[in-house]
């Protein structure tokens, strides 16, 4: 691939606006994955990936892929947070990249749960002290 | 304990953004001999009390989002030891933080350097309004990216077709440099 600057970034940006405005049901769809030292230290950046690529190859290409701080389930890291209309707010536990795309096809497509990765958040005293 | 260079960049970098930094200034240098790594942030930093304890891994805030404080710095330590590298930190209060360190390449036990465009991509799109300029070089070549162009030309960071267009955007220039 030759280098890229970016004027061909925006010519790039443009073409895939067009594409971009027709789906605005998934703006409020929002995937936040836990990049604390817990979460980097468990390979979060693999998932961070993977998602980014499966929303791409699914042409979701609108919803958004946040990052935030520990969320205080250091044991079960990489964790991720979806929040999405007809869905409860849910963690997942242990997501992997294989698990990742499996997040995108059965929670954000099917609207189902994946059992064996949800978490509990942490009680409230334990974040907050 | 993190795998690669680039994973102990990401965990000083997002001190940097939680310390509420407006500019957060990365170099990543690499010659043929060695790697160096530079944080420097305009953030709240920390007085000399502060400063000695974010270095104890035990040691934590313990309120929401603050703990990296503790391990990251901890780890770095550890694996600058190991591998006879250098490290260092400087901080003022209300003033900002500067993180640095060194890796020699020829070093068994120096971590490998990780994938630098998707660690850049990664800290490109945390949140906040804070500017991020990261300026890459290897040998004589060399490349900066800076985080408000990035978002004039694409727009919200957070979606995911911006991200692929900025990580295809990040990858070309690493391998412009790298192939040469």
């Amino acid at each position: 691939m030759s280098k890229l600057t970016l004027d061909d970034l925006r010519k790039m940006r443009e073409s895939l606006k067009i594409d971009m405005d027709k789906r605005d049901s998934q703006q409020d769809t929002r995937i936040v994955v836990g990049m604390g030292t817990c979460g980097i230290a468990a390979g979060a950046k693999k998932t961070l990936n993977a998602f980014i690529d499966e929303l791409n190859k699914r042409n979701l290409k609108n919803i958004a892929v946040k990052q935030t701080g520990c969320m205080g389930n250091c044991n079960v890291e990489p964790t991720v947070e979806i929040f999405m209309p007809d869905m409860p707010t849910t963690l997942y536990g242990n997501v992997t990249e294989d698990t990742a795309r499996k997040i995108i096809q059965k929670h954000i497509i099917d609207k189902a749960l994946l059992d064996d990765h949800i978490q509990d958040k942490p009680s409230i005293d334990i974040v907050k002290h | 304990m993190h795998l690669t260079l680039c994973d102990f960049l990401s965990d000083i970098v997002q001190n940097s953004i939680e310390s509420e930094a407006t500019l957060i200034v990365v170099d990543v240098i690499e010659t043929k001999e060695k790697y160096k790594f530079l944080v420097a942030d305009n953030g709240k930093g920390m007085d000399p009390k502060t400063l000695a304890k974010a270095q104890d891994p035990f040691i934590t805030n313990g309120k929401k989002h603050k703990r990296t404080q503790g391990l990251g710095l901890s780890f770095l330590a550890q694996a600058v030891e190991q591998g006879c590298g250098t490290w260092d930190i400087r901080s003022e209060k209300d003033f900002g933080t500067s993180v640095s360190f060194t890796f020699h390449k020829s070093h068994v036990d120096t971590p490998p350097l990780g994938d630098v465009p998707q660690t850049m991509l990664q800290l490109m799109i945390f949140d906040g309004n804070h500017e991020l300029v990261i300026n890459r070089s290897y040998g004589e070549q060399k490349y900066t990216i800076v985080r408000n162009d990035l978002k004039k030309t694409l727009g919200d960071l957070s979606r995911a077709g911006n991200l692929m267009l900025a990580q295809k955007y990040l990858i070309s220039l690493e391998q412009d440099i790298i192939n040469l």
